[in-house]
């Protein structure tokens, strides 16, 4: 069951989003401050001595020709969209855990292309591609490969626990996408008790960890043993969490694109909590008026803020509408449709909301034999394209092979139009067309004069030809007409145009056709194929 | 005198063949139990069912859930094929293809209720069918043609999902599909008899080519028969196979 994972690492990524956006002119050595002290720097600073959690004018007196630029979460992630556009281009299911820094699920995509250091190779030459250095790392479990990623190694496949062995304990912190709040306190108090790599962490009995340190403590402890983290979830996501807009007007701004990503994300925040269900995965969607899509799937470590979503929103869509601009993948029209969708969810009070059907039309009058993931399937295409897109049949009466199923609309009631139980004496008689059809056609005669039905159900003249898509079509065999009714809307005045006949005819090129005769015309109703 | 030993020898040997009948009788009843409550009401079986003169063409004598199945020709094909899985009780969904009538299919046995229609599925076929992929057994969907790094994501749901993707379109509109399954009209059935204004069609023979990724390519010979209110397809030449009774 063991999943490997591939993750990469793009070093110093606010660092190098912040030169990148400041230009050229910017030298090497580039710090961001956030709150005053340094949170990310470059290569070339770091070579001159400068260190996180410095402050500026430490930094500044290490090196003299240091760049600062404030922290921007939200420039992080525009410059990073190229990087995962990239990246998709190679595998199409990829997930971001922060700018700078995703996971791919490795294993097929390994095997596609020949090996994981086939798979690595072509990851790094497309980020190279967007002229950004990324180092891969692959393992079994995720924090793992993003460990692997910092050193560029491949973990081989069951050995993660000894690659973690060795390594320091101050690695659970290394990455903030993956720790929660306290973990500096935990590393803290491990160093202080002698703990002092992860393999003697994880050395330790998990009952002690659990019964002895906060509940970030046993995660990490999980992380350190190299056991599954925070496995794709299995557990059904109840429908009706996701939250769509349709955006009237259509955006093309930013600023409106992230005001209406805030707002979605209170949406989506207050959705989830009445379900006491918190979103660790998160799909955005944004649909352009001309059906362009363009999604991401966003994973943390802690459950979603409205703040946190509203962010992932704003990051993904700055990064289409403008760095794209001008490439394939760029924004063909306005964005006219925004939606959120959680794809991972936890918390065991889901069992409850699944077990409730929250917005599935289900038991009453819409009751059909499609089970529970059938419906969420099928809910789901009713928010993509409308309520009326999904329809269930039910067997209908009546005289024509169209006339024997009736669709009626997914959740209403299934009445068919006609009784199915009737007796319907002309109707014709079996096996049905397979192929439906619904196509203007001509008959004619020898002599080529139109074939018409008589008033008394016969034919004007023996047909000859069929004219059907502007071709001629010689007939080998025909039968009928059978007459079914007459047609109550024709002019009382005209009697032949007021029979309904039909007649199957068989053509040179031995396909058989049911052919309608209503209204003085002719139509194709079905292919018997 | 004889008899005296051996009677309580062989009536020994009598218990040890009840105590080893009874062992395997019990072990039967619980493989049954296992069966039933693996199966579950409802449950889509290991493998979706097939007519039965295909059966015998494909491995393990039907679509293997995960796979992507090839559909081309006539349409009586699809139909089939959708009737005889929503007659086990899997559950299917039809995307964009409005033409095929679901009558036949119907006629053939299919579960009406257990079959969604998407006849309108927008810009975006494939997009809803890989939605419906995620609850639906059996998705059929119409395509024209697919680019291969297109097909690569819709077969990777598929499998993922453990649903099968129906595709129906031209001959080998689906690059890598599992199973390739082309149907051809190759005559007409007349009842009673072929002669101009005269009986009418009473059924149609199909031959039936299969093949596809390791599959070597095979074919045979169904016949859409009409019995009054039963409609079956059967190899021609053999006594038509019942597959189901309509009502």
């Amino acid at each position: 069951m063991t999943g490997r994972v591939l993750a990469l690492w793009c070093p110093d990524w606010p660092a190098v989003a912040a030169a990148a956006a400041l230009g050229p002119d910017c030298g090497d050595a580039v710090a961001v401050l956030g709150s005053g002290r340094v949170t990310a720097c470059s290569a070339a600073a770091r070579r001159a001595g400068v260190r996180r959690g410095m402050r500026k004018r430490q930094a500044q007196s290490l090196c003299p020709d240091l760049t600062v630029a404030p922290d921007d979460p939200g420039r992080d992630g525009r410059f990073f969209e190229p990087v995962v556009a990239a990246v998709s281009a190679v595998v199409p299911m990829t997930e971001v855990l922060r700018p700078g820094l995703m996971v791919i699920a490795a294993d097929r995509a390994g095997r596609y292309f020949g090996g994981e250091e086939e798979l690595a190779e072509e990851i790094v030459s497309a980020v190279d591609a967007c002229g950004v250095a990324g180092r891969v790392g692959t393992a079994d479990e995720l924090f793992t490969a993003v460990l692997a990623a910092r050193t560029g190694t491949v973990v081989p496949p069951g050995t993660d626990a000894d690659f973690l062995a060795g390594r320091p304990v101050a690695d659970l912190v290394v990455e903030p996408s993956l720790s929660g709040p306290g973990r500096d306190e935990l590393v803290n108090l491990l160093w202080r008790l002698g703990v002092r790599t992860l393999g003697a962490f994880a050395a330790l009995d998990p009952a002690d960890v659990a019964s002895r340190f906060s509940a970030d403590a046993a995660v990490a402890h999980r992380l350190a043993r190299a056991e599954p983290g925070r496995r794709p979830s299995r557990a059904p996501i109840p429908p009706g969490l996701e939250v769509e807009h349709d955006c009237d007007p259509p955006i093309d701004r930013i600023d409106a694109a992230a005001f209406l990503g805030r707002r979605l994300a209170e949406e989506l925040h207050v959705r989830l909590s009445s379900a006491s269900l918190a979103c660790t995965r998160l799909t955005v969607q944004a649909i352009t008026e001309r059906g362009q899509r363009h999604s991401r799937t966003w994973r943390c470590a802690e459950p979603l803020t409205p703040e946190a979503t509203a962010d992932r929103v704003r990051w993904q869509l700055e990064g289409w509408l403008t760095l794209s601009a001008g490439t394939a993948d760029a924004p063909d029209s306005p964005i006219a449709r925004l939606l959120l969708e959680p794809v991972e969810v936890i918390d065991p009070g889901a069992l409850q909301y699944a077990l409730a059907g929250e917005g599935l039309p289900r038991g009453g009058p819409g009751r059909t034999g499609l089970g529970d993931p059938a419906r969420r399937a099928l809910t789901r295409v009713q928010g993509l394209l409308g309520e009326r897109a999904v329809q269930v049949p039910v067997a209908s009466g009546g005289r024509g092979p169209a006339e024997q199923v009736d669709l009626v609309t997914f959740g209403d009631e299934l009445r068919p139009e006609r009784p199915a139980g009737a007796a319907w004496p002309d109707r014709i008689a079996r096996p049905w067309p397979a192929r439906l059809l619904a196509g203007h056609a001509e008959l004619f005669d020898a002599a080529g004069d139109p074939v018409r039905v008589t008033g008394r159900g016969a034919f004007t003249a023996e047909p000859v030809i069929v004219r059907s898509t502007r071709h001629d079509y010689r007939i080998d065999w025909w039968a009928g007409p059978w007459p079914f009714g007459i047609d109550d809307g024709a002019d009382p005045g005209v009697r032949s145009a007021a029979v309904m006949a039909r007649t199957q005819v068989l053509l040179e090129d031995s396909r058989a056709l049911l052919l309608c005769f209503r209204g003085g015309r002719w139509q194709v109703e079905g292919i018997y194929e | 005198m004889m008899t005296g030993p051996q009677c309580p020898e062989t009536e020994a040997q009598a218990s040890g063949r009840e105590e080893v009948s009874d062992k395997q009788m019990t072990v039967a009843a619980l493989r049954r139990k296992l069966a039933g409550l693996s199966a579950g009401p409802g449950a889509a079986p290991a493998v979706l069912p097939v007519p039965e003169p295909i059966a015998g063409l494909l491995p393990r004598r039907g679509l293997a859930p995960g796979s992507v199945v090839e559909v081309s020709g006539a349409a009586s094909m699809p139909a089939a094929l959708l009737a005889a899985v929503s007659a086990t009780g899997a559950t299917a969904a039809l995307v964009g293809l409005p033409q095929l009538n679901l009558a036949v299919a119907a006629d053939l046995g299919a579960q009406l209720d257990r079959i969604a229609v998407v006849d309108e599925p927008g810009v975006d076929r494939l997009e809803v069918a890989s939605v419906l992929l995620d609850g639906i057994d059996l998705v059929l969907v119409a395509v024209d043609s697919v680019t291969p790094s297109r097909a690569r994501v819709l077969t990777g749901r598929a499998r993922r999902q453990s649903s099968t993707l129906m595709v129906v379109g031209p001959p080998g509109c689906w690059p890598g599909a599992t199973v390739r399954i082309e149907a051809e009209v190759s005559g007409y059935r007349h009842v009673p008899a072929r002669r101009s204004g005269y009986g009418r069609i009473g059924g149609l023979e199909m031959d039936v080519r299969i093949g596809g990724a390791g599959l070597a390519p095979r074919s045979t010979r169904c016949a859409l028969t009409e019995n009054d209110r039963l409609v079956a397809v059967a190899a021609a030449g053999q006594p038509a196979v019942r597959l189901a009774v309509a009502n």
